[in-house]
């Protein structure tokens, strides 16, 4: 093979990697928000209602469910940033895969260390 | 790891044509492993681990003693577990700022992973500038949950209306009005001179109990242990709901990353 159908293949073997990597990083994404995410937000939105009927029935103050519903908005950000991570985790695992196989395939097909 | 990606080399090496292709595979696999989410620590995720265990502890305790003085914010035990939590939250803050150093190219990097992943990869691919890697600023981490301890911090020592925590809370719905603030200060004294001789000095009248009404005492169980019963459908009550949201945060995070043995 010419130097331009190894390097060629080598860049194959890395976008396969990356789609594998892909492939495997959207279903451990879609399981994040399943397990993860969505049960949280479902939570903050029974906390939400139950600060609201006890305050309506005396049982909170006003300051009270203030703080309360301001700490669930609070909450709210914070699973906001963890599905972030995990988007961002997800992406770093797909390039790496995709790093490890060129590596991998460029140093076979050259015949020389790449790697310094 | 580094390449060699001199282009005089190259070129002696591999012809023109080769060599502008393997710039493309210097650019992609001339790359270290990028880091853009901060490696695993088992320290921080077992940190965050034993703060939940014991706020899931302090919550069933409290549901128990609702509307008794232990359960009113000057208690000392109150005070103490408030401020061991303080403590926590602020090692694990130094636990993250040891490995996460902070964001810089992080916004441009998630606007850019908005949309389709695929079509996203190579614009958020470090660059190389030509002819060589050892130029190269690495891509710094991106600053997941950035605001997690600060708002943790505020969780459990927010004290006024407009920074209110745990702690402000608590002041609303289980702050005894038949006891004092010398009552409990008189106590603290107490349990720190436990089997001593005498008292540290005499009780002021305004140590003594009140006596609470029937009704003063039903309204006060009622208003304190709101906070701590799970609404139908939910494991934790209003008060720490939150604060136990952003610790099951940080250990999925680092549960997700954590190395396939160990987890």
């Amino acid at each position: 093979m010419s130097i331009e159908e190894d390097i060629t293949a080598a860049l194959t073997a890395g976008a396969k990697a990356g789609a594998a990597a892909a492939s495997t990083g959207g279903r451990d994404f879609v399981e994040d928000i399943t397990k993860f995410v969505v049960p949280h937000l479902e939570d903050i939105g029974l906390q939400l209602a139950s600060i609201v009927t006890k305050r309506l029935a005396g049982v909170y103050t006003d300051a009270t469910a203030k703080a309360l519903i301001d700490s669930e908005e609070d909450a709210i950000q914070t699973l906001v940033e963890t599905v972030t991570t995990l988007a961002v985790l997800d992406v770093q695992n797909i390039v790496n895969a995709i790093v490890d196989a060129l590596n991998g395939a460029v140093n076979t097909a050259l015949g020389f260390a790449l790697l310094a | 790891m580094k390449m060699v990606c001199d282009a005089a080399f190259l070129r002696r090496r591999l012809g023109a044509p080769a060599t502008a292709m393997m710039f493309a595979v210097c650019v992609l696999a001339g790359c270290d492993h990028v880091t853009w989410v901060a490696p695993y620590n088992a320290d921080l995720q077992k940190k965050a681990s034993d703060m939940l265990s014991d706020v899931v502890a302090w919550e069933s305790h409290m549901r128990s003693v609702a509307g008794t003085a232990a359960a009113d914010p000057r208690d000392p035990d109150v005070e103490a577990k408030l401020a061991a939590w303080r403590g926590d939250v602020e090692a694990m803050a130094e636990i993250e700022i040891g490995i996460d150093p902070g964001a810089t190219a992080c916004d441009a990097f998630l606007a850019k992973i908005g949309g389709k992943i695929s079509d996203s990869l190579k614009g958020v691919l470090p660059s190389a500038p030509a002819g060589t890697m050892s130029g190269l600023t690495p891509v710094t981490h991106c600053e997941t949950l950035p605001g997690i301890f600060t708002r943790m911090t505020k969780q459990v020592t927010g004290d006024t209306p407009e920074n209110a925590g745990i702690p402000f809370i608590l002041d609303q719905q289980c702050k005894l009005p038949w006891l004092s603030d010398s009552y409990f200060a008189t106590l603290q004294e107490g349990r720190a001179t436990a089997g001593a001789s005498s008292a540290a000095r005499p009780a002021p009248k305004t140590a003594k109990a009140g006596t609470p009404t029937a009704l003063q005492q039903v309204t006060a169980v009622a208003q304190c242990r709101s906070l701590f019963d799970p609404p139908a459908g939910t494991v934790h009550g209003n008060l720490v709901d939150s604060l136990v949201t952003d610790l099951d945060s940080i250990i999925y995070r680092e549960g997700r990353q954590a190395p396939a043995a160990k987890k």
